[in-house]
């Protein structure tokens, strides 16, 4: 018998823990979509829509950004959750599985499942309500770029081919980020999962921010930068922003695997 | 089966549970394992399950470190908590989802011992009273044909009928191949099943001996007055329920009560005849 890693035990455990977790993300992905729909419908109302402009739509940048980060901090911080409770722990551990087989399941129920399913629930949100409103609405808007090209600007574009959700692209490592610190936070803690999760992620980065403009500004007041270019290129700040991201999230996911393969009951 | 080495343990560095605990249990016999409150019976059991870690020592079951939380080991080891969870979900759910990982688990022997214990199989189990929970996880637990089966207080929220339908059914599920390990306060629950008896106290193990050693050493009696070949005593109503040494051979019952009582209060003079 593998001891590491066998693909039918991996299945079995996906139904297994299914039971568990599946309330869980159903119920959330119930609420989710009752606040998709309930803020869609809240903010464009007939009356709204009379008076449509330019930013009519511009509420769904916020709420794909709230709702997903509450979404998937939620489910990620769900899954472990119940390894604080003793009784619920001994069944979990008891499980004839492996220590990465466990862990596994986590990541694909919280981040194969999860993820996508967000961004298909707020694509469906937003194409049955934008289409609605297409179906009676026009809202066209142009400029001239600086090579004095004519741009078309479609105001009632749906959500994800909008010129704004193409600059989130850029952080796409964001809720693989937050996955892995809500569910480090949901093994590491005994309770209070999630509000103790937050209050470190919290004071974590008020921590970061204020260091990091106390010694930026120590190090460049009064100075002239004279090297390279390199670091004003947009290109190699989001490059390294998103390397330093991708390495923070594998290391929480390392950590969150060493704290549940030593979990105790 | 089970070898414990030098084994040392403690929730706090400075409190520790068991000091040097070394002991050896085989397959073919149901232990019972007794101790006060706080004694270490659930640790103990814990450690074999590989649910806590130990600080120093070895611990071999079936030759795996139960530390290492492998699916072979665990695939082997029935453990029946005191405190427990089950899913919002019904007996046939909870069986198609836990059982595959068992590749011995025996479907008709889980429906027979669901009918003995008269269990409301369309019910969902977490609308079960405990004492159901209870007996739905003993014969899920005694169905995976695990090898190493470990019971924490089995018989606690059991009514009457039930207990004796446990007895029975553990009675029946012992072979020679399995290792039976019950944790309990209820000892007298457990008369006639066990075949040897391991008693925690002060850090360590104060008695491991068969019942059939401790009855041909010791016998169990009601006298009127109390001698000095009396080790230990207890008033009763038609006088006093002795344990003493078993000089002439004589035929006697084992009080387990009686003995745990008289192993915490006179250590010293049992620890000779046990040595």
């Amino acid at each position: 018998m593998n001891n590491t890693f066998n693909i039918n035990r991996f299945g079995l455990l996906l139904r297994r823990q299914w039971l568990d977790f599946g309330k869980i993300y159903l119920i959330s992905f119930g609420v989710l979509i009752g606040i998709l729909a309930l803020i869609y419908s809240i903010s464009l109302t007939d009356d709204k829509l009379k008076h449509l402009s330019y930013d009519t739509l511009n509420f769904r940048y916020p709420l794909f950004l709230i709702t997903g980060l509450l979404f998937v901090s939620i489910i990620a911080n769900s899954y472990f959750m119940h390894l604080g409770q003793k009784p619920k722990a001994i069944i979990n551990i008891l499980i004839p599985a492996s220590s990465i087989e466990k862990f596994s399941c986590g990541i694909f129920y919280t981040v194969i499942v999860a993820i996508p399913s967000y961004l298909l629930c707020f694509y469906l949100t937003d194409l049955i309500f934008v289409s609605s409103v297409r179906s009676t609405h026009t809202l066209v808007s142009s400029y001239n770029d600086h090579y004095g090209k004519k741009v078309v600007i479609d105001n009632l574009a749906y959500f994800f081919s909008t010129t704004t959700v193409k600059q989130f692209y850029e952080y796409y490592y964001v809720p693989f980020l937050i996955n892995a610190v809500f569910l480090l936070g949901s093994i590491f803690f005994q309770s209070f999962h999630y509000i103790k999760t937050a209050i470190s992620v919290m004071a974590f980065g008020v921590f970061w921010v204020t260091s990091t403009i106390f010694v930026m500004k120590k190090l460049t007041n009064n100075t002239v930068w004279v090297g390279s270019h390199y670091w004003q290129d947009e290109k190699n700040i989001f490059f390294l922003t998103s390397l330093i991201g991708i390495l923070l999230t594998l290391a929480f996911w390392f950590i969150s695997f060493i704290r549940l393969k030593e979990k105790e009951a | 089966m089970i070898n414990i080495n030098n084994l040392n343990f403690g929730y706090s560095k400075h409190k520790p549970l068991f000091k040097n605990m070394s002991m050896r249990l085989s397959n073919g016999h149901i232990y019972g394992l007794l101790g006060k409150n706080g004694a270490g019976k659930s640790t103990l059991l814990k450690n074999l399950a590989g649910l806590v870690y130990a600080q120093s020592g070895t611990l071999d079951v079936m030759g795996f470190n139960p530390a290492k939380r492998q699916p072979a080991l665990l695939a082997q080891i029935c453990f029946i908590p005191e405190e427990f969870y089950l899913p919002s979900v019904k007996i046939d759910a909870y069986l198609k989802a836990s059982a595959p990982f068992y590749k011995n688990f025996d479907h008709s022997y889980f429906t027979d011992l669901i009918k003995e214990f008269d269990i409301p199989v369309e019910q969902k189990l977490i609308n079960m009273s405990y004492g159901q929970k209870k007996k739905v996880i003993i014969a899920f637990g005694l169905a995976t044909r695990a090898k190493l089966v470990i019971m924490d207080e089995p018989t606690n929220g059991l009514d009457i009928p039930s207990k004796a339908q446990f007895r029975k059914i553990m009675a029946s599920a012992m072979t020679d191949e399995r290792c039976i390990i019950i944790s309990t306060h209820q000892v007298r629950d457990l008369d006639n099943l066990i075949d040897t008896v391991i008693m925690l106290d002060e850090n360590d193990i104060a008695l491991k001996a068969t019942v059939e050693e401790i009855t041909t050493k010791l016998t169990f009696k009601k006298v009127k007055e109390i001698d000095d070949s009396i080790i230990y005593a207890e008033a009763s109503l038609s006088g006093y329920n002795a344990v003493m040494p078993n000089y002439h051979q004589e035929e006697s019952k084992l009080d387990m009560e009686l003995l745990f009582n008289a192993i915490l209060a006179e250590k010293i003079k049992f620890k000779p005849l046990f040595s």
